[in-house]
């Protein structure tokens, strides 16, 4: 019963974790025009996903799903071939509960450089998929680099507000899982 | 966690991956080497994305809007501060244009008069409590070769003649003040009188007295100086008949006059210079 409880406050907490990335990428989608932040665009999902791949107290099936439902509004948002963001957000996940599980150091230094090297290496994977796709765009080396180091940046950069406020969310990923 | 449960796990997990990369590979390809699988895929995916797609866009757009809109406001007050500016400048121009305008009116004037002048700038209009001009002064003095008795006249017609002078300012008597006194001829029949300001304080007006009862004379005949008493040149206009008195009785005939200068409006004048100088103003 307890822990049933539990499930359906998880379930909440990730279904508001969507909404409010949704509202998110609203934002920054609305604003990038007037901004203009390029290369420096945050994937400002993508520490959602991560923190909850590190929080010892979320379930892996919640945070995969969650994952899942934030890569596929990445597709939508972006026009990219459907199943591109959300394939990459689970896998990056999947990676980011690995280190997780691994290591037990924690703390914002832990969250900015998780961020920066999962981006970047998701990112490059994203590039990499991108590439296959027919009449997609050919990038320059230099140019994909720096874009991508540019966006790990901006997205390291924001990573531990997003952190604390998945924590803020759902209370539960701070704690331990029994 | 049972071991069933774990299995259900690890599928559904397995599931999270697969999908969304069969979806990926369906969109991939290219569309003449699609399977069965993959045309399945697209028709389960296309609707889907294009609903989201729907909503996600109209969601966008109306932020995107609210921001063009405060783009708008912004450029807005841009443009409403820019129109005051030019409306200012347009006011000044305006201004300058009817400067002009009189001045080149007094040239002609200057031109038709063939005596000396000197143009002078009205500087100070005294106002009585009804708000009427009662008396003018003007930027050129005795320095100017200004003296007293001079005539002054605007486009519009007399203005009277120099009441006072000092070192740089004149004062005019108005011909609506009670001290003014004019020979004038009125109309085609040019007969005689002699104007007076009536000194009204809520109007402007001066009195004619003509010299003969039996003159015929209408309302709106044309006031000039007559030239007699060589204080004013002849045949400057000095207003209109406006009233008629006496005209029955045949004793003496009388009448007022409305001036045909504006004197709250007056700006550029002339003092004409070589006419009599007399020193004491009647």
């Amino acid at each position: 019963m307890h822990r049933r409880v539990e499930g359906m406050h998880g379930a909440r907490a990730s279904i508001i974790m969507v909404f409010v990335v949704f509202a998110m990428l609203l934002t920054q989608s609305a604003f990038s025009r007037v901004l203009a932040p390029y290369p420096f665009s945050p994937y400002l999902g993508l520490p959602f996903v991560l923190a909850l791949g590190t929080a010892p107290g979320v379930r892996i099936l919640r945070g995969a799903t969650t994952a899942f439902a934030i890569g596929y509004l990445y597709d939508v948002f972006t026009a990219n071939p459907l199943g591109l963001h959300t394939f990459v957000f689970v896998v990056g996940y999947l990676a980011a509960w690995l280190v997780g599980y691994l290591l037990t150091f924690r703390g914002i230094a832990f969250e900015v450089i998780l961020t920066f090297v999962l981006t970047v290496l998701l990112g490059g994977l994203l590039e990499l998929i991108r590439g296959f796709t027919p009449g997609g765009m050919s990038w320059n080396g230099v140019s994909m680099m720096i874009a991508l180091f540019a966006s790990a940046f901006a997205t390291a950069f924001v990573a531990p507000i997003l952190f604390a406020l998945v924590r803020w969310i759902d209370p539960a990923s701070a704690r331990s899982t029994t | 966690m049972n071991y069933f449960q774990t299995i259900r796990d690890a599928t559904i997990l397995l599931a999270l991956v697969v999908i969304p990369a069969a979806f990926l590979r369906a969109n991939l390809r290219d569309p003449s080497e699609l399977s069965w699988l993959d045309g399945a895929l697209l028709q389960a995916s296309g609707p889907v994305q294009y609903v989201a797609e729907w909503a996600a866009d109209g969601v966008t757009s109306v932020i995107e809007d609210y921001v063009y809109l405060v783009d708008v406001k912004s450029d807005n007050d841009h443009l409403r501060g820019e129109n005051d500016r030019l409306r200012r400048e347009m006011r000044i121009l305006r201004g300058e244009a009817g400067r002009i305008h009189e001045l080149e009116s007094l040239l002609g004037l200057r031109e038709r008069l063939a005596t000396e002048t000197i143009t002078a700038r009205v500087i100070a209009n005294s106002i009585s409590p009804s708000f009427r001009v009662v008396r003018v002064a003007l930027d050129q003095g005795e320095h100017g070769g200004v003296r007293a008795g001079m005539p002054v006249v605007a486009n519009q017609g007399l203005v009277g003649q120099i009441r006072r002078v000092s070192d740089r300012f004149a004062d005019v008597l108005l011909t609506i003040d009670p001290e003014s006194r004019v020979d004038v001829v009125v109309g085609e029949t040019r007969a005689r009188g002699r104007l007076e300001g009536l000194g009204e304080r809520n109007r402007y007006r001066c009195r004619i007295q003509f010299d003969r009862a039996d003159d015929r004379v209408a309302v709106g005949d044309e006031v000039f100086t007559s030239g007699l008493g060589k204080k004013f040149p002849a045949s400057i206009l000095i207003g209109y008949l406006t009233k008629i008195e006496n005209q029955e009785l045949g004793l003496q005939q009388d009448g007022e006059v409305t001036p045909s200068v504006d004197f709250t409006r007056l700006d550029e004048v002339l003092i004409l210079t070589s006419g009599p100088k007399d020193t004491d103003a009647p």
